[in-house]
């Protein structure tokens, strides 16, 4: 890529052969961006005159390991079952590793660069200082890269070289993924003949394999690429999903229920499939082609909605089967955590509270209690929004504390105070869920949420 | 072949001489006599201060690199040199001291009571000797040394150095112009208070062009042979005696032959660049940002590195651009425009939340409902899952261009509060220079009301 060539250019200009170093530099970009990738073509390129190390910060949970990891690289020394891996040398302190430093051969060149710089911040204060004056203590010719995702100023006030990596534009994205085009392709084929389809059936599908050229991967990419562009421009990411997402646009070719041509119903019939895999981004949901996106294909809207909240499923498939009160005991413990108590009374009295005339359109934007997050409760005041929004007139105080404590384990329900004191009535509880799940439980036992949250009064 | 060797000389001289010292005359001298008085074993304290970058150690390197072309002050001295981001402690100093003064076997099996007892030996053991060494300490980062408990090190340094039983020369060095404050009451009262203030001057553009043009310039051959004379004429066995890490690589103009021709013509070229009405005024800009050499340097090595077989000459307009980029342009700003538009448009209801209710702080759920207003009329950005949007509001947390205030894991993270960590107008830019952004989320970032 152009884009990496550049930097490399940038860095080799700045890192001679034979010359004397900057004392550091700091290489920065959005994450997958590729500014691993520029180090290390630079590192290849001008291998044959600097010795470099490439450290984590994230890894190195004391200096030591810093320090070590620096030293044994320097020294050619790997650690393994001769050396029952012990270090090259045991470093303590920054001044143990500046005199090592110090004893490599002072006619060579030196480069340590440090991964997820940002780290070094949360280390002794000491290391970014030092790191970025390793000439001044040690006389040699050495420096130190930086790389990171955020702005230098967050990391040091003091003056540095500055490397940024641009951005990956909806282009260069294509292109990287369009390379992968043949080995994408081969791995079809692969799988084809691994499968345990009928043999004339495998020859059918070998046969329209052969259609799917680079122009329909291309195609298939465009398509991708305007649904998730948008979202994301993470480059890892994005080539996760595309792979996982390839399948359901290619399949009907296989089958021969459509041409491989016929790019605008191929189109249509990935879009649900693209739309709902968008909501995944960043879950790395496992094998999402293979079973979730068929049964989306083929069932109705409902399911499809469910699906779509892929790491709420769990919870909203525990609440199904929840007893109907323990699903009433959630929205009232909701209502308690989100209105005040003092309006209690003018929401759940009979007589008042479903008839009132609505004066104003709900409010939308202005502030409201929903988006400050629960506030707690005690269990009386619980019980009496319970039996307030439930039409019934039960008598199972008991039951329903027993019914507390299970939601409490199913971490619907957490204590903030007063945990041992459930029967006294002294605990003071919380709700955890979200509005909209809320608004869900509501759909399913037939009662308007809404309708009794202050909010939207 | 030429401008490959006068790109590498250019770069040793910004990068390797550390020891070449341009202007401060007066306080060069201070030190130098600081030193020179040490030799004939006068006790005595100072402090170097003035801001970071400004040249503290370099003209300290300059007046060391002096000294030792003189016989006597190597053999009658001993340099001890600490660093308050290496020693990090009293024990860990006193342990490097004694290993400086090579005097680990006479310490090895003893035990002292307490630092002064420790100290006091290691000065009897100089004493021992026919002729007592006179010891200089180079205190590099002064001020972290007053943190350390009861300030010991210091104060046992200085007690020793004003009652003058054995000959030390105490010299700190610092950026924090208040350092005298954070002196004990007892450590203040045994210092000498010699302060040599290290103050760049602002008003003196003429000083800094002229130090500009001299180090892009090639030195003739009497300059040369002139700076080796001043420089470079140290005996043999320093190299090998002293430990300092600046002589280990010294910087040397005749490991590098030019043709006169070369010289000229080179030289002729930056006088012509120096002359450019442009190339001045933009050089007044970065003086006016930061005086220091250092940030002259740091750029100019940036303009030397662009040198190479096709590119023999360095172009003003070149110049003036690496320049612009230094002081305007804004690396979270070039973040921002790596963003994807989701993430961009929970900036910009952000930055709407922000205005309106005048920089209160925010939660997911607010962004959410208003980021939702605009979304839901929006053709671009529906469909969009709750999920995934918290994941890019967490995303510009990562990224830390908001921050969560408050202890963090106490709430649920969608009602964290959290603040805006950069400017609106950083935000505006960003969107400016975006490539390809829907024209609606352009419209919406300049009007709340969609
Ligand atoms: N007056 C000066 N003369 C020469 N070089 C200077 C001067 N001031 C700063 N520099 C350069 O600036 C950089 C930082 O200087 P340094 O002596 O390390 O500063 P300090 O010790 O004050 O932090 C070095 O590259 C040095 O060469
Ligand atoms: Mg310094």
């Amino acid at each position: 890529m152009n884009k990496i060539n550049k930097v490399v250019d940038k860095l080799i200009n700045l890192y001679g052969n034979n010359e004397p170093f900057p004392n550091c530099c700091y290489l920065y970009g959005q994450k997958s961006v590729g500014k691993s990738m520029c180090i290390e073509n630079f590192l290849e390129n001008a291998s044959n005159y600097i010795e470099s190390v490439i450290i984590y910060a994230n890894e190195c949970y004391s200096n030591k390991i810093l320090f070590e990891n620096i030293i044994n690289k320097f020294n050619n020394h790997e650690l393994n079952e001769a050396n029952q891996f012990e270090s090259f040398a045991k470093i303590d302190t920054m001044e143990d590793f500046l005199n090592q430093i110090s004893m490599l051969d002072v006619s060579k060149s030196y480069i340590i660069v440090i991964e997820k710089a940002e780290k070094l911040r949360d280390m002794d204060i000491n290391i970014i200082a030092t790191f970025s004056k390793l000439q001044e203590f040690t006389g040699l010719n050495i420096s130190c890269i930086l790389v990171s995702h955020i702005a230098y100023e967050k990391m040091s006030g003091d003056e540095i070289i500055e490397i940024h990596v641009p951005d990956y534009s909806k282009n260069d994205i294509t292109d990287i993924l369009l390379n992968r085009y043949e080995e994408v392709h081969e791995e079809i084929i692969k799988n084809i003949k691994k499968s345990n389809m009928k043999n004339e059936e495998i020859d059918k599908q070998l046969e329209a394999v052969t259609t799917m050229n680079e122009e329909f991967y291309k195609n298939y990419l465009s398509v991708f690429l305007n649904v998730f562009y948008k979202a994301c421009r993470d480059l890892k990411e994005l080539s996760f999903l595309c792979d996982k997402c390839y399948p359901s646009y290619y399949n009907p070719v296989l089958t021969g229920e459509i041409k491989s041509t016929d790019v605008t119903n191929l189109w249509r019939n990935v879009t649900k499939t693209l739309k709902m895999a968008l909501n995944t981004i960043y879950m790395r949901v496992g094998n999402l082609s293979a079973i979730e996106l068929k049964s989306t294909e083929e069932n109705d809207e409902n399911t499809f909605e469910i699906h779509q909240r892929t790491n709420t499923i769990k919870t909203f498939a525990q609440m199904l089967e929840l007893p109907f009160y323990a699903k009433y005991l959630l929205i009232a413990s909701f209502l308690a955590s989100h209105n005040d108590a003092k309006s209690d009374k003018k929401l759940f009295m009979k007589n008042h509270g479903k008839e009132r005339k609505r004066k104003q359109p709900p409010k939308v934007s202005e502030k409201m209690n929903v988006q400050f997050g629960p506030k707690s409760f005690t269990i009386d005041r619980l019980l009496a929004i319970f039996y307030a929004i439930l039409d019934e007139k039960v008598g199972l105080t008991c039951n329903l504390l027993s019914q507390i404590s299970t939601l409490v384990d199913l971490n619907f329900l957490t204590f903030v105070s007063g945990e041992s004191n459930l029967m006294e009535g002294t605990a003071r509880l919380q709700s955890t869920l979200g509005l909209d799940f809320v608004i869900n439980i509501g759909k399913i036992v037939g009662f308007n949420v809404k309708q009794y949250l202050t909010d939207f009064h | 072949m030429e401008i490959g060797k006068t790109r590498k000389f250019l770069k040793s001289r910004l990068q390797q001489d550390t020891t070449t010292f341009y202007g401060f005359e007066n306080e060069r001298e201070h030190i130098k006599n600081l030193f020179l008085r040490a030799k004939d074993g006068e006790s005595n304290s100072a402090l170097l201060i003035g801001p970071k970058k400004c040249g503290k150690t370099t003209l300290v390197n300059s007046v060391l690199l002096e000294m030792l072309q003189d016989k006597k002050f190597v053999e009658k001295t001993l340099l001890i040199l600490l660093n308050g981001l290496i020693h990090t402690d009293d024990r860990l100093a006193l342990k490097s001291t004694t290993i400086q003064m090579n005097l680990e076997k006479e310490v090895e099996g003893k035990t002292f009571s307490s630092f002064s007892e420790n100290l006091t030996f290691l000065l009897s053991c100089l004493k021992s000797g026919k002729d007592t060494q006179r010891l200089i300490f180079i205190i590099e980062e002064f001020d972290l040394f007053c943190a350390h408990h009861n300030q010991t090190l210091l104060y046992n340094l200085f007690d020793v150095a004003q009652s003058a039983q054995t000959p030390i020369c105490v010299l700190g060095i610092t950026h924090r112009l208040d350092v005298i404050e954070l002196l004990e009451k007892r450590v203040k009262s045994r210092f000498s208070h010699r302060q040599i203030f290290l103050l760049p001057n602002s008003d003196d553009f003429e000083t800094y062009f002229k130090i500009f043009k001299e180090l892009l310039k090639l030195p003739t051959t009497q300059e040369n042979n002139e700076y080796i004379k001043n420089n470079l004429s140290i005996p043999k066995n320093v190299f090998r005696e002293i430990k300092l890490p600046f002589l280990r690589r010294l910087f040397n103009p005749s490991e590098y032959m030019f043709s006169k021709k070369h010289i000229t013509d080179w030289n002729k070229a930056i006088d012509q660049l120096a002359k450019k009405e442009k190339v001045i005024s933009t050089l007044e800009n970065l003086f006016n940002t930061s005086v220091t050499i250092a940030t002259l340097k740091l750029f100019l090595f940036q303009v030397v590195s662009n040198l190479n077989e096709t590119h023999q000459k360095i172009e003003d307009n070149e110049m003036v651009k690496l320049i612009e980029n230094l002081l305007f342009e804004d690396n979270k700003v070039k973040l921002l425009t790596g963003l994807s538009v989701l993430e961009l448009c929970i900036l910009i209801a952000i930055k709407h939340h922000c205005e309106i209710y005048d920089n209160d702080p925010f939660n997911f759920e607010i962004i959410l409902t208003r980021y939702n207003k605009f979304a839901l009329k929006s053709s671009t950005m529906q469909n969009i899952d709750r999920e995934v949007i918290l994941k890019a509001f967490e995303n510009l947390k990562y990224q830390e261009f908001i921050g969560s205030i408050g202890i963090e894991g106490k709430i649920q993270k969608e009602y964290q509060m959290h603040k805006l960590l950069i400017f609106p107008d950083q935000i505006e830019k960003a969107i400016q220079r975006y490539q390809n952004l829907p024209t609606e989320v352009d419209h919406w970032s300049k009007s709340s009301i969609f």
